[in-house]
């Protein structure tokens, strides 16, 4: 019988935004036991669950942060490298559309009982239950993080050679646009003048 | 930002990082009517020193010196200051930081 050769799959992670770190540790840990796939993108759903609520710039930040620290702390060393992991907001800044453009082969999981955008088709869903008891997570305090709001400056500028996107650059990108109203400019690093550094 | 550039072979080119960068910022903030401006760096502070108008400079870590550099020549030349917001990095399960110079490293070893 010949072997099945394991596919590459993008996998979507739709979870409560306000789920513990162990939450997602337990459930990125799910999803690498489960799937015959090679997972090669991570997408990562935050849901809010409400609009409503307003949150400071630095609860949007230590929750992104906390999201792809817990997914990296699931992963071997090389899928940590390899695996292309986003951590997105829904539904203050994530287009649903946008997503499924991008990656229309998306397979999400969920918690059982978690209620999807109805433009995704259905979920795999595992039970919250089986999870571990949520431990607090310590977040050290940044006070002018937290007195910062989302939308609150014009212009947020920020700059880097971003190759191979990864948790640092995407983490930057997104503080940024968090805190933008008007404009993002982004600084890319032209290879010529790292040629002239470097070779 | 351009300390110690190692696997300079496994670089990308700029138009494959812009991509990269475009890709994600459209999913990101795909809700919001914000304008995106990618501006090619072709010295180490781009506009950060000839435009007034930009009030926050995100940084890593490894770049809050230079951000400081930034500071003092927009107060030389009479513009306001940068809010700077450090981004921490991001560490891999070995406690590693993760970086651009660890992947392209791992592309040329594996």
């Amino acid at each position: 019988m010949p072997m099945s050769i394991a596919t590459e799959r993008t996998v979507g992670l739709w979870m409560p935004a306000d789920c513990s770190g162990a939450h997602i540790r337990t459930a990125v840990k799910h999803i690498w036991a489960t799937t015959t796939a090679q997972v090669t993108r991570l997408i990562l759903v935050l849901d809010e669950n409400r609009n409503d609520e307003q949150r400071s710039f630095g609860e949007y930040y230590w929750m992104i942060r906390d999201a792809y620290k817990s997914s990296l702390m699931s992963m071997s060393v090389d899928d940590g490298l390899q695996v292309d992991l986003q951590v997105f907001i829904y539904p203050a800044f994530l287009a649903i559309d946008a997503l499924l453009k991008a990656y229309p082969d998306i397979l999400f999981y969920a918690p059982l009982g978690t209620d999807l955008p109805s433009s995704l088709i259905q979920p795999v869903t595992f039970s919250l239950d089986k999870l571990v008891q949520a431990t607090p997570i310590f977040k050290p305090q940044r006070e002018e993080f937290d007195a910062m709001q989302p939308h609150s400056f014009d212009v947020v500028a920020l700059g880097g050679t971003f190759d191979r996107l990864h948790a640092g650059h995407k983490l930057m990108i997104s503080s940024a646009i968090i805190l933008a109203k008007k404009s993002v400019v982004i600084g890319l690093t032209g290879t010529e003048i790292l040629s002239i550094f470097f070779l | 930002m351009l300390a110690s550039k190692k696997f300079m072979e496994k670089l990308l080119p700029y138009h494959d990082r812009l991509q990269g960068v475009m890709q994600f910022v459209s999913i990101f903030s795909g809700t919001l009517s914000l304008e995106i401006q990618v501006v090619p760096l072709h010295d180490p502070f781009g506009p950060t020193i000839s435009t007034p108008a930009i009030d926050v400079l995100v940084v890593s870590e490894e770049t809050l010196p230079g951000a400081q550099q930034i500071n003092s020549i927009r107060v030389e030349k009479g513009m306001p200051r940068l809010h700077v917001v450090p981004v921490e990095f991001v560490k891999l399960v070995s406690g590693e930081r993760i970086s651009s110079t660890m992947i392209r490293s791992h592309l040329t070893l594996s």
